[in-house]
């Protein structure tokens, strides 16, 4: 166990060190020079290249192209070292702080997950399903183990980069699948700290390293409130008046006092994850999803969200090294300034267009804000260069199209074999959010968000036209959209047929909008009107032009404007999708905004505090506001950190477990002869060889085990989720298989079930404890049906058991 | 600072030549040219005796379908670009035989030894020379030019890579000439397949301590650049743009990797080790003497250098992989520390004794020798453990060393360690081209090298004749009977090999072979283990032929299991006498392990 978490850090650091010097190169504006991004950055063009080329056919999905892959990065980054004459790397100090954290973090979460590894609850089967199919793909497509002849249909960008760095270090996917989710958190925290620390750095404030770690703590190991409260209510303190106020279902009244630090080994800590819910037009709740990164590690799925987010903050740096950009010494020259903001010119631009088109492939969600992010930097950095500011947004303009087109032609091959479940945009008439809810998930943000105001306000002064035109741009004209639409929706003939599907029983839908907005507008303002005062902030400065130490304060500006900006999208529209409502839509926006002001408010604490510290007389009197509110954000980030601890204890079982980073171990132990099948496919059949198994049901960890285990593929797995990332295409895809696989295990005739095995392409047969409860196979029918083929496990023919395998033939 | 330097003797010969022009044939080409002539026959005679093993087959198999244009599904990918591609063109142009697929191999393994005429400069002519002959005797070398496979084109390509490195840090007028076949032979070494790999760190070791000093990557010219990323472009595409051998690049580093990790048939620790002593008795002893000498009396970089290069080999063999393509680094550093040591040895004059006095001596010696080697025959071939043999050989090998300490003291120190120098390096250099001689064309079913793990029967060949026969007696022609192969998992690349010429020939998974009740023509070829789920009719008849054989060194320990209670007779007889025997003469009580196939065919 510790040789397998050993050869993982070494690959990461080896990766890390052949992109060191392109990644200095890159960012070589930022104070850290890129030192926290270089694992970032060579993971993700290691796996790029490698994905590329296995795309194209130039190695397969081995461990040799893996190695070529990494050792072309290698080569393009001694090649940037070259023409640098620069200094590439920080100080020591700075070095070993960021090794410290990725080392240490990696650490601790790869012995959290040694003491509960098993890849056997919620979608964790489904994300090692993931791994197997592209394990298992040594060819382009990476094939699709719960649809067999299809290809993987979702954003797999980063079980494919986690299967990267497994398969450099010779690791089994089960392996692969803990230690890369402990990698993860290593990298999530120390690109934290370098996104921090260059933000505070860049700023000239003195404690850039605090503001890293500020970072770290408000985005990677915060919780939001009502995680707190739940603590806090589990040791006897009285929140109910507060838990009141933030209305979130279930709280405290499926809550227990427990008097135990840890609360209990329940899943108490999932509430967390479902603090904002929305009411049907009968009354009944809607679930939404409002995950934070402390939850999903907790949580411990490889989902794409978390599989992005250090990927994320890989491209918040690229937009702060823009926005840093000085001007070139013929920049009046030059028709494209553009070009000219990004670093290395072309080939950054190339490299920008990298990584954030990544985000299409990792979690598309994550592409919109952060490319916005992309462009509005490239703009700030022209402005702050003297170009007129109309001159400056028509070419970030053109900056913007070129990373968009080029982040689509870099990622061609995904887009060729992916499918969704989109299906346009919905407006929100009927679901305004609670501002109850709304703070408890972004209590801590919203007091930095407001920090981070007085300061850029207090810097920057802007009017009050540009603060009325904001107002207006960004909750006006909203405002107005949601209103025309609900006229549209309620006084015309298409809109009313449209509404046809909420089954309202009088049809009253007027007065159900008028009446539920009226009720709870408080959330749209808020998030709408603190947007708005960022983006005045922002124009103003640059209106008035920003000295360079300030440009990280209007960086933050903008970071917060997004995020804020995420939060409001969900109050006005959602994506049109499988569920029908907005869970998934504000789950994925409200992730980033998490993020965005996290990160944002880490500058804002630390000046907020510095400005206290550093100022005299009635000065000091001025910051002392900022500095309270940055206390207090920083007292409940702090305090909050208890759900992370206690949720570890609580969901490891008090690390009662016996260690290890198998996340199929346990089936050695729940199902020996499932195991034992497992195994036997693993070592006895071809990676394309299909195998039928019974039909999969979602989030059921119990079925489709062969699949889900050793990537074979099988005509039917979770179809619920399949339905998800294929959309409408999918009934298409999986017609006559259901039947199909009625016709094998619910058949009455041995050559019925040989025509549908043949009809499938079927090389295997699988009969386990779940197809036997499924179709309701008897051994005397399983024997009339079955005993036509080879039964190749167990091997021993005399051996008997619940699970066989047939070689069908 | 170089040998030729510290050497007066050497200097003035290597200075000679670096200033020589165009001359007429010498001694010295005489020496390399009859090094040349006897890798040739070790690397040549009866290059097509034994069939193809499977791993050769799937690289000749491999090139063969491409040139034939005949796509199988499920057949192994090349993991050598540079070979398919001239297997590939070798077979177009003159068809494909197992001594044609073995042929390039062999021609790269005898052209290495002509690689150290170009370190006459670097190391002196004797060394250089010394080199050649070690080279062209070497019996892992030998066995590897004998084998369809790339790693001979390696070694050859990695020696020409520090060749031509070491001419360019010269800086002279040829420089530029060194810098691209530098270039080429780099971009040629990478496409060669994955012991590549393992000879890279080589070449980067070379660069720092020879080049690096004196030339900066940056002032390689743009030239050398397009020179190095066209030749691999044409290696990698098999001289043919053909698309798929691009992909053997990443194959053949994944092949390395395999190469170094743990797999069911890997070797023990100790048997790389054994490997040396048991092949290379000369290279084991004066190869690392050389080392030490190196150190002592020699430039620190060539010491350096060769000392790094061991290390590296060495650690292969500590990694789990253990396969006898990792034996080959190692090997090239102790043949290297070796020449030197014997080069300089022999340069060193012969002046302080008479011709009579060597030939007593080495008469002497060689009665010595051979005594106490009929006395440990005697003891190998007893039922038992007889200590007066074992003492009477020892003594004769005891007077052997008073012997040598009575000539030191008669004639002197010096002169006796020469002779000594050139006795055991005849008697371990005869020992060598023996053990050479045992991997090429000794090895059979109760002579196991236990070089490789696994080698082809030569009942393949009798099964292909049958199959042969038997189409030309039913259909009038050798090659036209239907045949169907059946296989588990791939398709068995020997038989795919061995019956390439069948026209009719089908490979057919398990999972996907039926059988035609009413079809009487088609010949089965199926996995002996598969009898008994095939179902064929009942006119099929069978009969079975050995296609693999496998034996391992590690036979001689774990055949015989440790009883405690067991007499040193029994000792002996259970593994003390088959170790002796199987080092003296390859042979074992029990043969190897074989994998059979059975051919089935409807009766007439």
């Amino acid at each position: 166990m510790i040789g397998q978490f050993l050869v993982f850090y070494l690959v990461i650091q080896i990766v890390a060190v052949a992109a060191l010097p392109l990644g200095a190169r890159f960012f070589a504006l930022l104070p850290d020079r890129g030192y926290a991004f270089a694992r970032l950055l060579g993971i993700l063009l290691t796996g790029y290249l490698f994905w590329v080329g296995y795309s194209i056919g130039l190695w397969r999905n081995e461990i040799g192209g893996a190695w070529l892959a990494w050792l072309l990065v290698a080569l393009l980054s001694v090649a940037a070292a070259r023409a640098s004459t620069q200094k590439l790397l920080p100080s020591w100090r700075y070095r070993l702080l960021v090794e410290a954290i990725f080392g240490l973090s990696f650490l601790a979460w790869a012995w959290v997950r040694a003491h509960d590894p098993a890849a056997d609850h919620t979608e964790q089967p489904m994300d090692l399903m993931f791994l197997n199919s592209i394990r298992a793909s040594l060819t382009y497509p990476p094939q699709d183990a719960w649809l067999a002849g299809h290809p993987i249909s979702y954003y797999y960008f980063g079980y494919w980069l986690m299967n990267l760095v497994g398969l450099m270090g010779g690791q089994t996917t089960s392996v692969t699948y803990n230690l890369a989710q402990a990698a993860w958190f290593g990298l999530l925290l120390s690109a934290l700290f370098g996104v921090g620390y260059n933000l505070a750095a860049s700023a000239r404030a003195r404690w850039a390293t605090v503001g890293g770690l500020l970072a770290m703590l408000f985005v990677g190991l915060a919780a939001n409130l009502q995680g707190l409260l739940e603590w806090l209510y589990a040791n006897g303190f009285d929140v109910t008046g507060v838990a009141g106020l933030f209305q979130v279902r279930g709280f405290p009244e499926n809550a227990a006092v427990t008097h135990k630090w840890y609360v209990d080994f329940g899943w108490w800590w999932w509430r967390s994850s479902r603090v904002l819910f929305d009411t049907s037009l009968q009354g009944d709740p809607i679930e939404v999803i409002d995950e934070f990164p402390a939850f999903s590690y907790l949580l411990g799925d490889n989902h794409p969200h978390l599989a992005a987010m250090p990927f994320v903050l890989l491209s918040v740096a690229v937009a702060l090294a823009i926005v840093l950009s000085p001007a070139p010494a013929d920049a009046a020259r030059q028709r494209w300034r553009w070009i000219g903001v990004f670093p290395l010119r072309w080939a950054g631009f190339l490299l920008s267009a990298i990584i954030c088109g990544a985000l299409l492939f990792l979690n598309t969600w994550d592409y919109p804000p952060y490319w916005l992010l992309l462009v509005l930097s490239v703009a700030v950095a022209l402005r702050c260069q003297q170009l007129p500011l109309s001159s400056a947004v028509a070419q970030a303009v053109v900056a913007g199209g070129g990373l968009a087109v080029g982040g689509g032609l870099l990622y061609l091959p995904y887009f060729v074999t992916a499918q969704s479940q989109a299906n346009g945009l919905l407006p929100n008439l009927f679901h305004p959010t609670f501002l109850g809810q709304y703070v408890a998930m972004f209590g801590t943000a919203l007091l930095s968000v407001g920090v981070l105001l007085m300061v850029g306000g207090s810097l920057f002064r802007p009017t009050a036209r540009m603060l009325a035109v904001s107002v207006l741009a960004v909750v006006g004209l909203p405002a107005l959209f949601l209103g025309g639409v609900a006229w549209v929706a309620t006084a015309t003939e298409a809109g009313q047929q449209l509404l046809q599907s909420m089954r309202l029983p009088d049809a009253a839908y007027l007065s159900v909008i008028v009446g539920r907005w009226g009720e709870r507008p408080f959330t749209f303002l808020t998030a709408g009107l603190l947007a708005a005062a960022a983006v005045a902030a922002c124009w103003s400065g640059l209106q008035r032009g920003v000295f360079a130490e300030q440009r990280s304060l209007l960086f933050a500006l903008l970071l917060a404007a997004v995020g804020l900006g995420l939060t409001l999208v969900p109050e006005l529209i959602y994506l049109r999708d499988n569920f029908g409502w907005r869970m998934n839509t504000i789950f994925k926006l409200y992730y980033q905004a998490w993020l965005l002001l996290g990160v944002s408010g880490s500058l804002a604490v630390v000046m907020g505090l510095h400005r206290l510290f550093s100022a005299e007389g009635l000065a000091r009197w001025r910051a002392l506001p900022g500095a309270l509110l940055s206390g207090l954000a920083l007292l409940l980030a702090l305090a909050s950190t208890i759900y992370l601890v206690a949720g570890v204890y609580s969901k490891t079982q008090g690390f009662s477990r016996e260690p290890t980073f198998d996340a199929t171990a346990y089936l050695a132990t729940l199902a020996p002869a499932e195991y034992g099948a497992v195994e036997w496919v693993r070592a006895n059949t071809l990676p394309d060889d299909m195998i039928v198994e019974g039909k999969g049901r979602s989030y059921g960890s119990e079925t489709n085990r062969i699949s889900t285990m050793t990537g074979r593929p099988t005509p039917l797995g979770w179809d619920g989720h399949e339905s998800q990332w294929r959309g409408r295409a999918y009934g298409m895809m999986a017609a006559g298989r259901p039947e199909a696989l009625q016709a094998i295990y619910g058949g009455s005739s041995a050559e019925g079930v040989r025509t549908a095995l043949r009809a499938l392409g079927a090389n295997y047969l699988y009969v386990g404890p779940a197809e036997r409860a499924q179709y309701g196979l008897t051994p005397s029918v399983e024997r009339s049906l079955f005993d036509q083929f080879e039964r190749v496990y167990p091997e021993d023919p005399l051996a008997e058991s619940d699970v066989r395998i047939y070689r069908v033939r | 600072m170089d040998v030729r330097v510290n050497d007066p003797i050497l200097s003035l010969s290597a200075k000679k030549s670096a200033r020589a022009g165009p001359r007429p044939l010498r001694v010295e080409h005489l020496f390399y040219l009859a090094a040349l002539v006897a890798a040739l026959l070790l690397r040549l005679v009866g290059l097509a005796k034994d069939p193809l093993s499977a791993a050769e087959s799937s690289a000749a198999w491999s090139a063969w379908l491409a040139a034939v244009q005949q796509p199988v599904a499920g057949a192994p990918l090349p993991s050598s670009a540079l070979l398919y591609g001239l297997h590939s063109g070798l077979f177009w142009l003159f068809g494909s035989s197992d001594w044609l697929a073995r042929l390039v191999p062999a021609l790269a393994g005898a052209a290495t030894v002509l690689v150290p005429w170009f370190w006459r400069g670097w190391l002196g002519r004797p060394v250089a020379l010394t080199a050649a002959v070690l080279l062209a005797i070497d019996p892992w070398l030998v066995a590897w030019s004998r084998r369809a496979d790339a790693a001979a084109l390696t070694v050859l390509l990695a020696l020409w890579g520090v060749t031509a490195l070491w001419h360019w840090s010269q800086q002279d007028e040829q420089s530029l000439a060194w810098e691209r076949v530098g270039a080429i032979s780099l971009a040629l070494l990478l496409a060669s397949g994955p012991l590549a790999w393992g000879y890279l760190p080589v070449l980067l070791l070379f660069w720092g301590i020879y080049v690096w000093p004196v030339v900066q990557l940056r002032s390689l010219r743009r030239s050398t650049w397009g020179w190095f990323v066209g030749t691999l472009l044409a290696a990698a595409t098999g001289f043919a743009l053909r698309a798929e051998s691009v992909a053997a690049l990443g194959r053949s580093l994944t092949d390395w990797f395999i190469e170094l990790s743990a797999t069911p048939h890997a070797n023990t620790l100790d048997w790389p080790f054994l490997r040396l002593a048991v092949d290379q008795p000369l290279l084991a002893i004066v190869g690392l003497l050389g080392v030490g000498w190196l150190w002592l009396h020699q430039d620190r970089r060539l010491a350096i250098f060769v000392s790094g290069w061991l290390a590296w080999g060495l650690l292969l063999w500590l990694l789990p992989g253990r396969t006898p393509l990792l034996l080959l680094p190692a090997g090239g550093a102790l043949v290297v520390a070796a020449a030197v040591l014997l080069g300089q040895g022999f340069a060193a004059g012969w002046r302080a004794f008479t011709g009579l006095e060597l030939l007593t001596l080495l008469l002497v010696q060689i009665l010595l020798v051979g005594s106490a080697s009929i006395w440990l025959a005697a003891l190998a071939d007893s039922s038992q453990f007889d200590p007066q043999i074992w003492l009477t050989s020892g003594t004769i090998g005891a007077l052997a060393l008073v012997v040598w300490t009575i000539f030191g003291v008669w004639v002197g120190w010096r002169a006796t360690a020469q002779v000594a120098l050139l006795f055991y390096t005849l008697l371990l250099g005869g020992w060598t081209i023996r053990s050479g001689w045992l991997l090429g064309n000794g090895a059979g079913a109760a002579h196991p090298a236990g070089f490789w793990s696994e080698l082809a029967s030569p009942q393949i060949h009798l099964l292909v004749q049958d199959i042969e026969r038997l189409s030309s007696a039913r259909r009038g022609d050798p090659h036209q009977i239907p045949v169907q192969v059946v296989y588990d998992r791939t398709p068995d690349s020997m038989l795919g090999w061995s019956l390439r010429l069948q026209h009719n020939l089908q490979h057919v998974r398990t999972v996907d072979w039926q059988v035609d009740p009413a079809d009487v023509q088609t010949l089965v070829v199926a996995p002996a283990h598969r009898e008994s789920t095939l179902q064929l009719p009942d006119f099929y008849i069978g009969s079975a032929y050995a296609v693999r054989e496998r034996w391992q060194t590690a036979a001689l320990v774990f055949s015989a299991p440790v009883n405690e209670e067991e007499n040193d007779d029994q000792r002996w007889r259970a593994r003390q006498q088959p170790w002796l025997r199987w080092i003296l003469y390859r042979k074992v009580n029990d043969p190897p392990a074989t994998e059979t196939v059975t051919l089935w065919a409807p009766q007439n």
